[in-house]
């Protein structure tokens, strides 16, 4: 009987399958009327286990203006919006929010026409408020929106603090130090870029076979090497320079997060929103982009996002004056040379790190 | 929708003779459609939710620019990053001549002869780890050996972000293993970020699934024909080689080319345990998308798929050449454990199981005993925090936040949909694919392949094809949502239920079919009433793994839900990992206790006599 049934349900399901839909050809933007906002962004801005900035900024918007904010988080992030542009799908949200300069440079090497348009600062309130090392974009498609270093964070009970890029080479931290996988982890890019600037095009490459002699554990992912830190697997990983505040604010030992900005650098991290060129409703997406700017909201973002505002009239809370480390010189290479550059740095990396043994 | 319904059978009612013929004729051939129809439902499947997505991508690495070309290959063929020595074998060079530089250590594997050369001996660590689960599980007698039966799968769903964290407490520098191994007077051993610890993480997921399927195959030994050659004299350990043996080794080579293919087409393990340098060719794959460089992408996915293909090929020309016909019906006695007598003939066997169990405890449980206790400790102690941390979510997450009850959810409701789904299409699979004809064991090879694409294309494909969906007269149709999912899901899971079913239909007699069709069943109903009840145990065992597929699927289930509302437990884990392992290791537990529970249930409603 049991095997009736379920060669009657499947069939059933089989045909149940019909379950799809049909629109008219042109409905990229359909949902986006006068009183609903999506914008996209990547999944922990709105829903990370401790604290995202998402739910406050939608709550607080839609009181102030009177609108729907809806976030859309598609687990490709802004590679899913390139397809959609590319294969002609349309693309509901008007803003994506969270684009770094590397993300720029593979939207403009992959998509034909424009995918983002410009913004005007001229007709952002806050705009020129926003401390000028952080603008990234040439074409002024992003604007940035918040910043955070990338830095090591070392267990100050068990090793001692490196200062520079030549000290982890050191037989103290040999197989004590990870990072995440330059090809997939935003902390392994930026702590890779970061030694290009250092040791230049020519040098870099040697830099890291030293690291690799020293057993440097390139992991997955940034979570698995929080992981193994957490772990006590490894004392010292590639990480952000405000790990502390988190630290303070979840009652971890203090003593175990430490951070260390090599010679004083850290190399930038910055994220910006940009108008997607299919939006319609313009005026609606200036007026979120500029609230965003807005020395409050700044705020709230650092603090949840455990990141740096960028604008400067920001009021920061107790915490940052005590725990955030901002380098004296921030690194940060521009859209111009990232666009030369970018994929054969890390195809070179791949190459001359993977071993195919 | 119900074509192979049964009608009622006129039992006792006098009807005439041509009445009854009349019924029978049209039941028949609503029987004959049943199974046309459902054939031609799974080919529909296949083709939108599989097939034609994948095609789509791989596609590209063929036709460049609107031109069709096989550069993309010759260059990658060429390219010693990826194929190390055998470029020069490409070139002309002598193999064996090759073989010799690469085994003295001159030149490289490249990241393709390494994952093979890794997927091997994962492979050979899996059989080494599963085959005395397998023994203990089909010759011994003990209480809770069918719920440890039904058990042996969980690995099988753990995510990998999840299985790295149990490995990094039990074999990392401060983990359990160097603390019993301190306790002793030995250690430190350095396990992670080798390839030992690889090995053994891919052992974790894959010796399940060796000792499944073999246990399966040697409780479905025929007890009479060991019987028989005991009484013609031989040895326990000669009937053991010539007549138990032989009918394992089916199982056993399929449980292998499995583990292989998984293997060779493993990814975030890899990285979150060895580490850069030991990376395989997925994460290669991953990478190129991640730089949507389809071109290369797709020529290292078809690579990946042709190794993959043809390892499974060969294990099928195999299995078609080594059918044991007529099975038995009355399985092996088991033993109990407790030996009866303290012989070395009884002691030996329990001693070996006794270390074996103790290896189990470091590589099984421990990893997942961890993982338990990461859930219920914070910065101060023990605490509930995490759980807390669930049950607020749940109660005050908003609509793009993930919540844990329908995630929970909808993993199950997945699961019991993906099953429905996968069931009858394996089984008609199955069917077809044992039926005789020239090439069906190449038709079986290419219905094997959603086990051997890499899982990223799979996921751009369905993004681009059903998801985006397709022009028609000016209008787009797409399939999204759980829809969508629940097709995905079968698709990824109904080879294993292929794989447990169709062995066991080539080896029923052909009499018994025949028998029944001379007296007037559809090919239907022999199916329906004679055949299955005859493989049920790999119907359960497909079923099985059916669920576990389904329930640990990420990558398609990511890409096709089009809203949180749609998420599974793995992708709810993976969204809440952070700084902190709490919040996701207590997912995790939460994944750990639905899959037992429906592993159980599976178990029970397959009834006492199956043989998984």
């Amino acid at each position: 009987m049991r095997r009736r049934a379920f060669l009657a349900s499947g069939a059933a399901i089989t045909t149940g399958l019909a379950g799809c839909s049909a629109n008219p050809v042109d409905s990229g933007n359909e949902g986006t009327d006068d009183d609903t906002l999506p914008v996209a962004t990547y999944g922990s801005f709105v829903d990370a286990p401790s604290d995202s900035p998402g739910q406050w900024i939608k709550e607080e918007f839609e009181a102030r203006h009177d609108v729907e904010l809806e976030w859309h988080t598609p687990d490709q992030e802004i590679n899913h919006y390139i397809e959609r542009h590319n294969e002609d799908a349309g693309i509901e949200p008007g803003l994506y929010l969270g684009l770094g300069p590397h993300d720029l440079v593979r939207i403009d090497e992959n998509t034909e026409n424009e995918l983002f348009a410009e913004l005007d600062g001229s007709e952002l309130e806050h705009a020129e408020d926003i401390d000028e090392q952080y603008y990234f974009d040439p074409n002024d498609r992003a604007i940035p929106i918040y910043s955070s270093y990338c830095a090591i964070v070392y267990d100050g009970r068990t090793v001692e603090k490196p200062e520079t890029f030549e000290d982890l080479l050191s037989p103290e931290y040999e197989g004590r130090v990870a990072l995440a996988n330059p090809q997939q982890g935003t902390t392994g890019l930026l702590f890779l870029l970061w030694t290009i600037d250092h040791f230049g095009e020519d040098g870099y490459l040697e830099y890291w076979e030293e690291l690799r002699n020293n057993d440097i554990r390139i992991l997955d992912s940034w979570e698995d090497v929080y992981t193994q830190f957490e772990e006590e697997e490894v004392p010292v990983i590639v990480s952000y320079s405000n790990d502390r505040i988190y630290a303070e604010r979840s009652g971890n030992d203090m003593e175990k997060h430490r951070v260390s900005l090599l010679h004083d650098e850290g190399y930038a991290d910055v994220a910006g929103i940009a108008r997607f060129a299919e939006g319609t409703n313009y005026e609606l997406a200036t007026t979120f982009v500029d609230f965003v700017l807005s020395p409050e909201v700044q705020a709230v973002i650092a603090e949840r996002n455990v990141t740096s505002p960028v604008n400067v009239e920001t009021e920061l809370p107790e915490i940052y004056r005590e725990y955030a480390k901002d380098p004296d010189e921030p690194v940060l290479f521009g859209y111009d040379v990232l666009s030369e550059n970018l994929s054969t740095w890390v195809d070179d990396w791949g190459r001359a790190i993977a071993g195919g043994q | 929708m119900s074509d192979d319904s049964p009608v009622p059978r006129s039992d006792g009612v006098a009807g005439s003779e041509t009445g009854r013929q009349g019924v029978r004729r049209v039941r028949d051939s609503l029987e004959r459609r049943a199974l046309a129809l459902l054939a031609v439902g799974t080919t529909l499947v296949l083709l939108l939710l599989f097939y034609y997505p994948v095609a789509t991508v791989l596609v590209e690495a063929l036709v460049v620019a609107g031109r069709p070309t096989l550069g993309v290959f010759t260059e990658l063929l060429r390219d010693p990053f990826y194929f190390g020595g055998l470029v020069r074998v490409f070139a002309g060079e002598s193999p064996l001549s090759v073989a010799r530089d690469v085994l003295s250590g001159e030149i490289r594997l490249g990241v393709v002869g390494f994952t093979a050369y890794q997927a091997v001996l994962s492979t050979l660590l899996s059989l080494a780890l599963g085959l005395p689960a397998a023994y203990l599980l089909a010759r011994f007698e003990f209480r809770g050996r069918r719920t440890l039966r039904s058990l042996t799968i969980l690995p099988f769903v753990l995510p990998s972000i999840m299985v790295a964290i149990g490995f990094v407490a039990t074999f990392g520098r401060n983990g359990t293993l160097n603390g019993a191994l301190g306790l002793v007077g030995l250690g430190p051993v350095e396990l992670l970020f080798t390839l030992e610890g690889v090995l053994i993480a891919h052992a974790f997921y894959n010796a399940p699934l060796i000792a499944r399927v073999t246990t399966a195959a040697w409780e479905s030994v025929d007890a009479s024909a060991v019987e028989t050659a005991r009484s013609l004299g031989a040895s326990p350990f000669r009937a053991f080689v010539d007549v138990i043996a032989p009918q394992l080794y089916p199982a056993v080579l399929m449980g292998s080319a499995l583990v292989f293919v998984f293997t060779f087409g493993s990814f975030p393990i890899v990285l979150a345990l060895g580490g850069f340098e030991l990376a395989t060719i997925e994460v290669f794959v991953y990478q190129l998308v991640r730089e949507l460089n389809y071109t290369e992408a797709a020529a290292l996915a078809i690579v990946e798929l042709a190794v993959s293909l043809g390892v499974l090929y060969g294990y099928l020309r195999y299995e078609a050449e080594h059918t044991v016909r007529s099975r038995g019906i009355r399985p092996l006695s088991r033993r109990s454990l407790v030996p009866s007598e303290f012989s070395v003939r009884e002691l030996l066997p329990r001693l070996g199981l006794g270390i074996y169990a103790l290896v189990t405890l470091f590589v099984f449980v421990s990893p997942i005993v961890s993982m338990v206790y990461t859930s219920v400790t914070g910065p101060s102690g023990l605490t509930l925090d995490h759980y807390r941390f669930l049950v607020d979510r749940q109660a005050t997450g908003a609509a793009y936040q993930v919540r844990p009850w329908p995630a929970i959810r909808n993993s199950l409701l997945y699961a019991v949909g993906a099953l429905s789904l996968a069931l009858p299409m394996g089984v008609v699979v199955s069917v077809l694919t044992t039926r005789r004809y020239r090439g069906r064991k190449l038709v079986d090879t290419v219905s094997m392949a959603p086990l051997a694409v890499s899982g990223i294309i799979v996921g751009i494909g369905l993004l681009r094809g059903p998801v985006f969906g397709i022009e028609v007269a000016g209008w787009r149709l797409s399939v999204g949502g759980a829809l969508a999912i629940v097709a995905a899901h079968a698709v990824s899971c109904y080879p294993f239920v292929v794989r447990t079913v169709a062995p066991g239909l080539e080896s029923i007699d052909g009499r018994l079919v025949d028998s029944a069709r001379a007296l007037g069943a559809s090919r239907m109903r022999a199916l329906i009433d004679i055949e299955l009840p005859l493989v049920w145990p790999g119907v359960i065992a497909g079923a099985a793994f059916a669920v576990a597929v389904s329930i640990g699927e990420f990558s398609s289930t990511v890409i096709l839900a089009t809203g949180t509302a749609q998420y599974t437990m793995p992708v709810a884990i993976e969204r809440f990992i952070g700084r902190r392992l709490g919040p996701a290791t207590a997912m995790g537990v939460v994944l750990l206790v639905v899959t037992t529970i429906s592993f159980v249930i599976i178990d029970r409603l397959g009834g006492e006599n199956t043989g998984l």
